[in-house]
């Protein structure tokens, strides 16, 4: 499945192409994408209005500005890294489709959802594909599985500890599955789960 | 390039001399960052580009929290420079507005919490890509009443009054213009001997589009300014019997009389402005 080229991407190129927001241009690019004809309409004739806009000696308070954008760029960094669902349902991924994406079944995909798995053991390539299917860099998608189990692993992943030999109440242990481990226990097809247990 | 297609997950490069820049930067302690970032790139200082590069590699690093803040600081200052070119013909607190919008969104992108393709366009083409977000910040509020219109326009309806074009638009004030009759004319499609429009569209053919630009500020009806620039500097028909031509109609989903009338508005004004000088 082709994933559709979004307007952002495409409004992207526009800027770099077009020197400026002529008729003639808006026409080719919604010949070239039909889909956007809306969006791209509006934005030529925003652009448009601006390009001759004059300058009205608007001063703005860029202290304070700058200000309240950083004040919020650190609230960001402070708060908990988000989960791998949360991250793939921005992408507007459910976590099946992620799965089907990365070659993980749905089990897999929520084991790493809730932390279960220990972050060293996975293939740097199964990072590197679960970067670029939620259009995260590679940092990002180990911040996300990074870090102690989820608390409703407790309640909910009861079954994944108690194969793992862990009994259910006890504390979780500050190291969880294996990659290779849940792989194998998985209802992944064979061929699949030997591409990832050769290595990826 | 024009024809390509653009490929799914395009990824974007940074330029060799920000790459050169940044190799520089690296080895040298993060504080000493902080002065080249704060010296405007035409005076030797580093480029935007570099700087989200740099933003995005502290972002994870607690101990390099102050050398953060100062570069995310510096970068919002760059980022002010290109609202504040972009998002013209706001008043001062509606144009901080969209700073504060662009200027959370591009710190977003820079510390993981958005689309990394578009955190990568902004290491290749930081202007670009902030003068994106920032039209798209106007094109939200172009869109979006102003209380004080949707007030006046609800005010005329309890008084009976019937609310005209541009009551409660975008950034629009009521004019009261904007209801008379067809006077304009398209000069790229009408063939009618109507003398107003002969008038109109023979005034418009003789101005050359530097003086529409230096007359345009005088129209009062942002959607009237529009129509001109849209028609007469960019080149959109009225009309086109094409329907995958976008024409002013569809564009602001009126009667081709009414944009001929906010035409033939626009250039009473910005005759009258010009003391009939023309």
């Amino acid at each position: 499945v082709t994933k559709p080229v979004s307007i952002a991407d495409v409004l992207d190129r526009i800027l770099l192409e077009e020197p400026t927001p002529t008729h003639a241009a808006l026409q080719r690019w919604i010949a070239r994408y039909p889909e956007h004809r809306e969006a791209l309409a509006s934005f030529f004739a925003t652009w448009a209005v601006q390009e001759e806009a004059p300058d009205e000696g608007v001063v703005i308070d860029e202290a304070r500005v700058g200000a309240a954008v950083l004040e919020h760029a650190l609230a960001i960094l402070d708060r908990p890294a988000p989960r791998l669902s949360e991250i793939a349902r921005t992408a507007g991924l459910s976590d099946a489709e992620l799965g089907a994406r990365c070659d993980l079944d749905a089990g897999l995909v929520t084991l790493l959802d809730r932390r279960l798995v220990r972050l060293a053991s996975i293939p740097a390539r199964l990072l590197a594909r679960l970067g670029e299917a939620l259009d995260r860099g590679v940092e990002d998608v180990r911040r996300a599985l990074d870090g102690p189990p989820l608390a409703e692993a407790v309640r909910q992943g009861g079954a994944a500890f108690a194969n793992a030999g862990v009994p259910v109440g006890a504390p979780l242990p500050p190291i969880a599955l294996e990659f290779a481990d849940v792989v194998r226990a998985s209802a992944l097809p064979e061929a699949t789960k030997a591409r990832w247990l050769a290595g990826g | 390039m024009a024809n390509d297609e653009i490929p799914e997950g395009a990824s974007y490069t940074r330029r060799p001399a920000v790459i050169a820049e940044i190799e520089s930067a690296l080895p040298r302690p993060p504080a000493t960052w902080v002065a080249l970032a704060n010296t405007p790139e035409s005076r030797g200082g580093m480029s935007s580009e570099a700087m989200v590069h740099l933003v995005r590699r502290l972002r994870h690093e607690p101990d390099a929290r102050r050398v953060f803040g100062q570069l995310a600081l510096a970068l919002d200052g760059r980022i002010a420079k290109v609202v504040q070119r972009w998002a013209r013909g706001f008043d001062q607190v509606t144009t901080e507005e969209i700073a504060l919008d662009v200027g959370r969104l591009v710190l977003e992108l820079c510390i993981g919490d958005g689309s990394a393709q578009a955190a990568d366009f902004l290491e290749a083409s930081f202007s670009v890509g902030v003068k994106r977000h920032t039209l798209h910040a106007v094109e939200k509020r172009r869109r979006v009443p102003k209380p004080h219109a949707v007030a006046a326009a609800l005010a005329k309806l309890e008084r009976g009054e019937r609310p005209v074009e541009g009551d409660g638009g975008p950034g629009g004030d009521p004019d009261p213009e904007d209801d008379r009759g067809d006077l304009g004319g398209d000069p790229r499609t009408d063939t009618a001997h109507d003398p107003e429009r002969t008038l109109v569209a023979a005034e418009a053919s003789a101005r050359t589009p530097e003086a529409i630009r230096a007359a345009l500020a005088h129209v009062k009806n942002p959607r009237h300014r529009e129509a001109v620039v849209l028609h007469h500097l960019e080149g959109w028909p009225i009309t086109d019997q094409d329907p995958y031509t976008e024409t002013l109609c569809r564009h602001f989903g009126v009667s081709d009389r009414q944009i001929r009338t906010w035409i033939a508005t626009a250039f009473a004004q910005m005759r009258k402005s010009l003391g009939g000088a023309s």
